[in-house]
C-alpha cells in the first residue's frame, strides 16, 4: 500500500490568497447566525428579487454558477448587507435584543415573540420592511403573531 | 362444591367451613350436607310436599361507584380533549413539515428552485416550521453566494500556484464546470 504519512496539526489551515485584482470587491455580510436568522425576513423582503435571480442564475448556468454568477453574488450580498447596517442604525435596541433572545434559546423564534414584536414595528416604522410568511393559511392569525405559543416553556401570553 | 364469598347469606341447612388462614383471603367454602341420593326427594320420587327449599342465588354485594355509562362517557371526555390539544399542538408543530408535492401521500424533500419558490402550495398546517423554513429560504442566496465566492477565490489561489510551480495550468477534468477540489492545499511550513 502506498504510504503516507498522516498529517495532523492543530491550526487551522486557511487558503489566505486574496481575490484576484479582476474580481471587484464585496465586503462580506459579516453577521453569525442569530442576526441573520433575526433579520431574515426583512432580508427577503427588501431583497427578494437579487435573490431570486441569483438563485435563478444558478440554476441556469449549468454547474458553473460559481464563476457566471459572481455578479448576482454580489448583489445579494450588499443588498443583506444594506438590510443589516439599516436595521443597525435604526432598530439596534430591538433588534440586538431579538437576537440575543434568539441566541439563549436554541435559536427558537416562538420563545423570543415579544422582542420580535417591537423589532417588527420598529422595522416597519423605520424601514419600511414587513415579515409576512408565504402560504400560511389566511383564515388564521400568523404563527409570529399569536400572542401565545404551544411550544414555548412559558405557557402564556408573550406580549 | 362451590365457592362463594362470604357475604352471601346461606340457607341453615348449608353448613360452611372456613378455610382462610389469612385475614386477606377470606374464602369460604361451602358445601352441601353429605345426603344420600335423592334424599330430599319423597320415598315415591316426587318433589317434597311444599315443594323444595328456595336457593339463594342472589348476590348481595352492594354497587360502588357510578353507573358504568359514567366512567365510558368521562373516558371519551378525557381522550377528546387530548386528542384535540394535540392537534392543535401539531398544526402549530416546530420543526417536522410535509412538502408539497402532487401527490400527497408522499413525502418528499424540497427542492429550491426558482421555479419552485413558490412554496405557499405547502400543504402542511405546521407554523413554526414553515416559519423557520422560510427564513432559512431568504438567507440561503446570501450563504451561497459568499461560500462561492470564497470556493472562486481559492480556485484562482490554487490556479497561479499551479502556475507557479508547473508553468501551465492544465485543465483536470473534461468539462467547464466548477468542481469542488476533494484536496485541499496545505503549505508545507507554517508562516504565521
Amino acid at each position: 500500500m502506498a504510504q503516507r504519512d498522516a498529517r495532523f496539526n492543530q491550526q487551522v489551515l486557511v487558503d489566505t490568497t486574496p481575490m484576484p485584482d479582476h474580481i471587484p470587491k464585496v465586503d462580506e455580510i459579516g453577521a453569525t447566525s442569530a442576526p441573520l436568522f433575526s433579520a431574515a425576513y426583512f432580508i427577503g423582503d427588501r431583497c427578494k428579487a437579487f435573490n431570486d435571480d441569483y438563485m435563478k442564475c444558478k440554476e441556469e448556468a449549468n454547474g458553473r454558477g460559481e464563476f457566471d454568477c459572481m455578479k448576482e453574488g454580489r448583489k445579494v450580498t450588499r443588498c443583506a448587507a444594506s438590510v443589516i447596517k439599516d436595521i443597525n442604525t435604526h432598530c439596534l435596541q430591538e433588534f440586538k435584543a431579538h437576537w440575543e433572545c434568539l441566541e439563549n434559546n436554541n435559536h427558537y423564534l416562538f420563545e423570543c415573540r415579544k422582542p420580535e414584536q417591537s423589532l417588527n414595528s420598529c422595522v416597519f416604522e423605520k424601514l419600511g420592511l414587513k415579515k409576512s410568511i408565504p402560504g400560511a393559511p389566511e383564515n388564521e392569525v400568523p404563527v409570529h403573531l399569536r400572542p401565545k405559543q404551544k411550544y414555548a416553556q412559558f405557557p402564556g401570553r408573550q406580549f | 362444591m362451590i365457592m362463594l364469598p362470604a357475604l352471601i347469606t346461606l340457607p341453615a341447612h348449608v353448613t360452611t367451613v372456613t378455610r382462610s388462614t389469612s385475614p386477606f383471603l377470606d374464602f369460604t367454602l361451602v358445601c352441601e350436607p353429605q345426603y344420600p341420593p335423592h334424599s330430599r326427594h319423597n320415598a315415591s320420587g316426587y318433589a317434597p310436599n311444599g315443594g323444595y327449599a328456595q336457593v339463594q342465588y342472589k348476590r348481595n354485594l352492594p354497587a360502588r361507584g357510578f353507573k358504568p355509562w359514567v366512567y365510558m362517557v368521562g373516558m371519551h371526555a378525557i381522550m377528546a380533549y387530548g386528542f384535540y390539544r394535540y392537534f392543535g399542538g401539531v398544526r402549530e408543530q416546530r420543526y417536522v413539515f410535509r412538502a408539497a408535492s402532487s401527490d400527497p401521500f408522499h413525502l418528499t424533500s424540497i427542492h429550491i428552485t426558482p421555479q419552485s419558490t413558490n412554496l405557499s402550495q405547502l400543504r402542511s398546517l405546521r407554523e413554526l416550521a414553515r416559519e423557520k423554513m422560510w427564513a432559512r429560504l431568504y438567507l440561503t442566496p446570501l450563504l451561497q453566494a459568499e461560500e462561492d465566492r470564497d470556493q472562486v477565490r481559492r480556485y484562482y489561489a490554487d490556479k497561479e500556484r499551479a502556475n507557479k510551480l508547473f508553468g501551465n495550468d492544465e485543465k483536470v477534468y473534461n468539462s467547464d464546470r466548477f468542481v469542488r477540489p476533494t484536496f485541499a492545499y496545505t503549505p508545507g511550513q507554517m508562516t504565521q
